[in-house]
């Protein structure tokens, strides 16, 4: 192994190489900050500029524009509340608050080293455990993808503040009813769509992210008279994070690697899922006065989705070069690549072709690293955004995320149906009902629904799926643990008083 | 100033004059899905084609997604008169979705340029699997319809779905035995015949291919007629006793109402991109079939694939009769 | 009335609404005879939603008080949204380079922006900037039916 590497450093550590990543870093980060242009986008654009390079340099120039759209769509994300990417919505949650109250520069931040760590740590899981990892990957069934959405609902608890328990789960409801618009995935029969063939494909994830949050920020900021004269202040335009930061993030981000990763591997989950359920196990897991900070400008919040979506592209690379099954559109699309360069991704990539498999890994550390030493010196101009009068920056963050939206669709019904997102967002705003949940119910609605449909039409009707594999019995239990800690707990608070 | 106008504009949406040549002066590709797919990647692989060999000077792209490809088709026909270089392109699930009536157009309502490009339908095993054959599959399916469940990476009724449906008719067995196991793609369609859900995957071949060469699959038919010479070792459903032939096909189609001799430039530009070696170089490295009907061939080819697949449809009741 | 309440009685009119529809879900030859089918799902959500919008209509919840309603700036907010609205219905037809000038200008104005040669300094280069950084990553945007009419009328 210990050779592999410096076969991969070998071949990565090339001026040429070196340039190409720093290259790809820019490139990527200026696209994914576009709302709507995210790595899918970024890579396929990217793709045919790559034919000139021999398949490493390929790479390694894809791997830089991968992270820097990643983390590029952290920047709107935190800056405007626009999420450009799925993968950054959960971003949005802490990043933003945290931006509006005065610190955009930290935010940027901890955002730049939360993705460092997070790719980075699951650079070194991916290194150590990518053959037994293919296995993980093939042990995963519609039934356990099943559980684990189930487990993810669990987790809205998690999505809500105090006291707002039964709005969370109202909104996740109507989450899981926003995912049933379209045609159905499994008969082909339309559902909801009342003839539209607008609604045929259904409503797209970044739409609903970006009429509730971005628009109906944009909004709110306007119908708050005090927030409409007042500038944001910069207070903290210090970059630099205490001791006692760095020390209390530490654990989150830990964990959320971990998470981040296993959920990257699995080829049915993704990174959207990942950082979801990364900030979801924070939030159940803080203690109650970190938890008051949740949803407010906590910096686990914002650390939690950030280390975990980086870390999930890291995993999604697994089923990708050990099996050649691209877990996600953008592995898709990076599938595409290799295969025009002539590799063929598979079991045998690892022996065939060590200098292809390890310089890509290689390329991921240096595409982590370069992303955190090109975006660093930036940050300060990039939050400056902030400063512009208010009334230019609301109509631009419209612009952006209506164009955000457009981008991917090309359907100008699909703007006026955010309009109407983000004012029935506005209005249930107004009411105090959180947003969070009912993206939670929309992004695991689509896939709960797919894969429980799919494991019971392979246990030819029965719900004997759940206790069939040892897999899904353990997930079973975990959602059972998750489920009734809470309960346990309020039943022995009765007990003592 | 009007006329200054114009000149900024032209120059601004790029639109040049009619040249009267066979060669197209400039192609806009519409694809009726977001970038990144596999009719985006077509249309883009023939205009990289077109731009590289200097055949075409001017190529531009434009995306349109929605409604399963029905809003692009509509635009098309109703802007017409505003889309005289404009190719559309489109594949097999167009003759599906319009026999589902999704879209209310159908092939008939444009102008049918040319097929390029060709993806054969082939049946999957994992690589341990005691399916060895065809046959294999028959015995087993009818010894028991649960024991061979099929997985494809579309919804039930799509082609993968039927293709696989016309097979086990041709063998004696009941298509409505069938489990059909729908995924959301190819690429989790093929993790779940790895993980061992399903016992046969049905998909395209260009998915396949490179996992069959990386030794976890084994394709056990290919729906072509012949042996492919990519993969001489690959039996053919037909040699097997049941000679059914499926390509899902990629090509371009125009607007209707335009000059005939507008058509006849657009084909002869197909046909001469087919040509060129930097086409061969964009086919090779995405693994594509050259599949190439033109005008009224393709028309009539177009025509036996939609009564085909109709027919097939409405037998498993995934149309009203 | 609470937040909570009146939040409750909508969603209860949503999920009547939407179970309603949900038994109006066509169902193929073959799911009619599965156990689970297109229509289960929904059928599922529909009557947890019914559940849970009558707890929050029965549960306590906290007095909000509505005096805050009245010092919301409504006004720029609605026409902000109406314009975003308007900025959809017309983008076809004018084409984004127009309807997108027109739109964040007619923006400026509502926020309270009264100097003209300002506006268009933002928002002529934000519009073709933007355009262009398009341009180059090789995504066309709709000239607009205007313009293509006035062209092919010249042409």
């Amino acid at each position: 192994m210990i050779d592999g590497l410096l076969i991969g450093l070998q071949t990565v550590f090339t001026l040429t190489n070196i340039v190409l990543v720093f290259a790809g870093c820019a490139i990527g980060t200026v696209i994914g900050m576009i709302p709507g242009l995210g790595p899918i986008t970024a890579i396929a654009l990217m793709i045919p500029v790559t034919y000139g390079f021999d398949p490493a340099s390929g790479m390694i120039l894809l791997a830089g524009v991968y992270y820097g759209a990643v983390f590029g769509g952290s920047t709107s994300s935190i800056l405007i509340n626009a999420p450009g990417v799925a993968g950054t919505v959960a971003t949005a949650f802490d990043g933003y608050p945290m931006a509006r109250d005065g610190a955009p520069g930290k935010a940027l931040a901890i955002a730049a080293y939360a993705s460092f760590t997070g790719g980075t740590l699951a650079a070194i899981f991916l290194v150590l455990l990518a053959p037994f990892l293919a296995d993980l990957s093939l042990g995963f069934q519609s039934a356990d993808y099943f559980l684990l959405m189930v487990l993810g609902l669990s987790l809205v608890s998690a999505f809500s503040g105090q006291g707002e328990y039964l709005r969370a789960l109202a909104m996740t409801c109507f989450g899981l009813m926003l995912s049933t618009v379209g045609t159905d995935l499994s008969a082909g029969v339309q559902r909801f769509t009342f003839g539209r063939m607008d609604l045929i494909d259904g409503i797209s994830f970044l739409l609903l992210a970006m009429g509730t949050f971005a628009l109906a920020e944009a909004i709110m900021m306007v119908l708050d008279r005090s927030r409409q004269t007042k500038p944001i202040e910069l207070t903290g335009s210090s970059l630099a994070l205490s001791r006692a930061e760095v020390k209390a993030m530490a654990p989150t981000v830990g964990r959320s690697s971990i998470l981040g990763f296993l959920t990257g591997v699995l080829p049915g989950a993704g990174a959207t899922i990942a950082s979801f359920l990364a900030y979801g196990m924070e939030r159940s897991l803080a203690s109650p006065a970190d938890k008051a900070q949740f949803g407010k400008g906590s910096l686990k919040g914002l650390a939690a989705p950030e280390t975990a979506n980086n870390a999930a592209c890291t995993g999604s690379f697994v089923p990708l070069l050990t099996l050649g099954i691209p877990g996600s559109g953008t592995t898709a699309v990076l599938l595409g690549a290799l295969v025009a360069y002539g590799i063929q991704p598979g079991p045998r990539l690892f022996i065939d072709e060590p200098a292809i498999f390890w310089s890509v890994i290689v390329s991921m550390y240096f595409g982590n690293l370069f992303l955190l030493v090109l975006n660093l010196p930036l940050i300060p101009y990039i939050a400056r955004l902030l400063s512009v009068p208010r009334q230019y920056l609301v109509p631009m963050i419209m612009f952006f995320s209506l164009m955000g939206v457009y981008l991917v669709s090309f359907n100008t019904f699909d703007l006026k149906l955010m309009v109407v997102v983000a004012a029935v967002a506005v209005g249930l705003r107004i009411l105090a009902f959180p947003m969070a949940p009912l993206l939670l119910g929309f992004i695991l609605g689509g896939m709960l629904e797919d894969n429980l449909r799919r494991a019971m039409t392979l246990s030819d009707g029965s719900w004997s799926f759940l206790w069939a594999r040892p897999v899904t019995l353990c997930l079973v239990a975990i959602i059972g643990i998750v489920l009734l800690v809470p309960l346990v707990r309020t039943a022995v608070g009765w007990w003592r008083r | 100033m009007r006329r200054l106008l114009r000149v900024v504009l032209l120059a601004w949406v790029s639109i040049a004059l009619p040249a009267g040549a066979d060669i197209l002066p400039e192609v806009h590709f519409l694809i009726p899905a977001g970038p990144g797919g596999g009719w985006d990647g077509t249309a883009r692989g023939v205009g990289e084609a077109m731009t590289k060999s200097g055949l075409v000077k001017n190529v531009s792209y434009e995306n349109l997604s929605g409604g399963g490809g029905g809003r692009a088709i509509a635009k098309l026909i109703e802007t017409a008169d505003r889309q005289p270089y404009t190719l559309m392109v489109n594949s097999t699930p167009m003759v599906v979705r319009s026999l589902q009536k999704i879209f209310p157009q159908s092939f008939r309502d444009l102008e049918p340029i040319a097929s390029v490009i060709a993806d054969y339908s082939c049946f999957v095993v994992k690589d341990t699997s005691p399916i060895k054959s065809w046959s294999d599959v028959i015995d087993a399916f009818n010894k028991n319809p649960r024991s061979v469940k099929v997985a494809g990476g579309s919804v039930r009724g799509s082609t993968d779905h039927i293709i696989f449906a016309r097979a086990i008719e041709m063998s004696g067995g009941d298509p409505f035995k069938v489990i059909y196991i729908p995924y959301d793609g190819g690429g989790k369609a093929m993790a779940g015949l790895l993980t061992g859900e399903t016992q046969v995957l049905s998909t395209g071949l260009s998915e396949t291919i490179d996992m069959m060469r990386s030794g976890q699959v084994r394709i056990i038919a290919v729906t072509a007629n012949e042996r492919l010479p990519e993969i001489p070792d690959v039996p053919t459903l037909a040699e097997q006793g049941h000679p059914l032939e499926f390509a899902n096909w990629r090509g371009f189609f125009a607007a209707p109402g335009l000059a005939q001799s507008r058509y006849a430039a657009m084909r002869e530009t197909i046909t001469a991109v087919l040509a060129t070696p930097e086409f061969e170089t964009i086919r090779a490295r995405n693994g594509w079939t050259v599949l190439h009907h033109e005008g009224k061939d393709f028309y009539q080819f177009l025509e036996h694939q939609e009564s085909e697949i109709g027919t097939l449809m409405r037998q498993l009741g995934f149309l009203r009769p | 009335m609470t937040g909570s309440r009146i939040g409750g009685v909508l969603f209860l009119v949503l999920c009547l609404g939407y179970g309603y529809y949900a038994g109006e879900i066509q169902l193929d030859f073959f799911s009619q005879q599965e156990p689970f089918n297109a229509r289960s799902m929904p059928q599922m959500i529909a009557v947890a939603g019914i559940v849970i919008s009558i707890l929050l209509i029965v549960t306590p919840s906290t007095r909000t008080d509505w005096a805050f309603l009245k010092d919301l700036n409504w006004k720029p907010a609605l026409l902000l949204l109406a314009l975003m609205a308007l900025y959809g219905a017309v983008f076809d037809y004018l084409g984004y380079a127009i309807a997108t000038v027109l739109f964040l200008v007619a923006a400026f104005i509502v926020l309270g922006e009264r100097r003209p040669t300002r506006m268009l300094l933002v928002s002529i280069p934000v519009t073709f900037g933007f355009w262009g950084l398009m341009y180059l990553l090789g995504i066309s945007l709709s000239p607009g039916a205007l313009i293509l009419d006035f062209l092919a009328g010249q042409a």
